[in-house]
């Protein structure tokens, strides 16, 4: 289980998370969602050791990530999909999937480029193509590929559908819940399109002005709720 | 016959200086101008091992090769924690104070006055004195640089190295030492001018700190921007124009005095000229433009995304 409690960050002099404290349990999907500055990518980056916590902690498995490094976390198995500028736009597809490979053989066995050339047999047709010259939502399949390829136990994926055709959100949708159920891959996922989110979500986090305000089921609140809180 | 010679020599020293520097900004973006101190610091090093010491060429080239890397590694430590502007700023107070070194060590270096005799290298009792011998050792040297070197690029570290270049937040975010890996690289950049440094003062026996200033440092950048960053054919081809012109300019009706401040204002031209025309140099690749031409075709592509 990945758990963070009365986790605190502050960037400058300003305080971005106040006290957060949520979990991830094994094999579930969480959906993290709020305004734009409600502190859901800084919560991301706290986890994977990019942003440093100044109180709280955080723990996978029982054991503390809090002042490890982002390498030693990684190893740990903690993957980030970042929002944007997630792929190497100059180097091919193989070789962004490559980039992502970490010696971390993981509850799950290595990861390997075969197995992300399964869930997207397109990267397999394009594995020499240089990524800069993909569409939005290719990218976005190399973007999770690597994050892939780092052999996660637990998977944070920051906004997926962003900049994307609508029409390819549904198909990255699936391909998470793919992720999720095929290799038993927890996930830790931040959105904007709620509707689409609540749809995969086993729980919910709904986060603002830094702190959590509600932790639901899909379906047990109406959406006028939802709006409120929003 | 013994100016082309000379010239060979020389260009194959700089297509190792060249391809020192261009694994260094062409391939990771840590864009350093302290290169002519580190190739000084090679030279020195393998001059001084000689001399001194009266070691043989080999065993002095592996020496100045080490002493070149902890030097670089040294550098490397506090400067690359700044980046960017700020790391050419650094590497530029290196490069004067490293050169300030070799003017003012005077024990060591003899300061201005440089190290003199440094005997040709020597093999199984036979020492290469003559220049067509010496070439063919140089182009043996250069030749395993530049096969050890693409070899480097084309392996996992290169790929990091590249990736370091285009967004370095992002290769930390995938557990990947992005500072561990550009202080590897600045030591192994060191090593390989140290390489030219060694060759360069066996080749002319005698070297003084006014062969390592900030302008060779230039010099050095000008051949990799000229040629192509990131290209191995790039720093071969720009070091022969840019070390070949001058000697096709002196066929030029010119008069000594004007020839020289004008071969300077012929080089400033020659790389405005790039700029505007060619910035990516002669072997770079234009990745901007050539996503740009791509990504009009791309609404086309994706219906096969949606068939993934």
């Amino acid at each position: 289980m990945l758990k963070l409690e009365n986790v605190q960050v502050s960037i400058g002099k300003k305080r971005i998370l106040e006290d957060v404290t949520m979990h991830v349990a094994k094999e579930e999907i969480v959906a993290f969602i709020g305004h734009n500055g409600a502190g859901k990518s800084t919560t991301l980056g706290a986890v994977l050791g990019t942003h440093r916590i100044q109180n709280g902690t955080i723990e996978l498995n029982n054991k503390a990530l809090t002042n490890l490094s982002t390498t030693d976390i990684v190893r740990e198995g903690i993957g980030l999909v970042p929002q944007l500028n997630n792929v190497f736009r100059n180097l091919s597809v193989e070789e962004n999937l490559e980039l992502g490979s970490v010696v971390n053989q993981g509850e799950n066995g290595a990861f390997t480029i075969e197995k992300v050339y399964e869930i997207f047999p397109i990267l397999r047709e394009r594995k020499k193509q240089l990524v800069g010259t993909m569409s939005g939502g290719q990218r976005q399949m190399v973007a999770i590929g690597i994050g892939l390829m780092s052999n996660p136990s637990y998977l944070l994926l920051d906004e997926p559908s962003v900049g994307i055709q609508p029409n390819l959100v549904d198909k990255v949708m699936e391909t998470i819940v793919k992720v999720n159920k095929e290799f038993g891959i927890s996930i830790l996922i931040v959105e904007q399109n709620i509707k689409k989110v609540l749809e995969i979500a086993d729980r919910v986090y709904v986060m603002s002005r830094g702190s959590i305000i509600k932790e639901f089921v899909p379906g047990t609140i109406n959406s006028e709720e939802l709006w409120q809180l929003m | 016959m013994e100016l082309l010679i000379g010239f060979a020599i020389l260009a194959c020293i700089y297509i190792i200086l060249a391809s020192s520097l261009n694994i260094l900004i062409g391939y990771t973006g840590i864009f350093s101008m302290a290169q002519a101190a580190v190739f000084g610091v090679g030279a020195y090093a393998a001059a001084l091992l000689e001399t001194k010491l009266t070691w043989g060429f080999i065993p002095s080239l592996i020496g100045a090769i080490v002493i070149a890397g902890v030097i670089s590694a040294i550098m490397a430590f506090p400067s690359l924690g700044v980046s960017g502007d700020y790391f050419i700023v650094a590497s530029f107070g290196l490069q004067m104070l490293i050169h300030t070194l070799f003017m003012n060590l005077d024990g060591l270096t003899n300061g201005p006055a440089g190290v003199q005799r440094i005997p040709r290298p020597e093999f199984f009792g036979y020492q290469l004195n003559s220049d067509i011998e010496y070439l063919i050792l140089t182009i043996l040297l250069t030749a395993i640089v530049l096969w050890f070197l693409v070899g480097i690029s084309k392996t996992g570290f290169g790929r990091v190295l590249r990736a370091i270049k285009e967004d370095e937040t992002v290769v930390q975010s995938l557990g990947k030492s992005a500072k561990r890996s550009k202080i590897t690289v600045t030591v192994l950049s060191g090593c390989v001018a140290a390489v030219a440094g060694s060759i360069y003062a066996n080749y002319v026996t005698y070297i003084s700190p006014a062969s390592f200033t900030i302008h060779e440092s230039i010099f050095i950048a000008q051949l990799i921007i000229l040629g192509g960053l990131g290209s191995w054919r790039g720093a071969t081809i720009g070091t022969i124009i840019l070390l070949g012109l001058p000697e096709v300019l002196k066929f030029l009706p010119i008069s000594e005095t004007y020839a020289a401040p004008l071969r300077q204002v012929f080089f400033g031209l020659l790389i405005i000229g790039f700029m505007i025309l060619r910035p990516q140099g002669i072997f770079g690749t234009n990745m901007a433009k050539k996503i740009k031409i791509k990504d009009s075709n791309i609404t086309a592509e994706l219906g096969e995304g949606e068939k993934a």
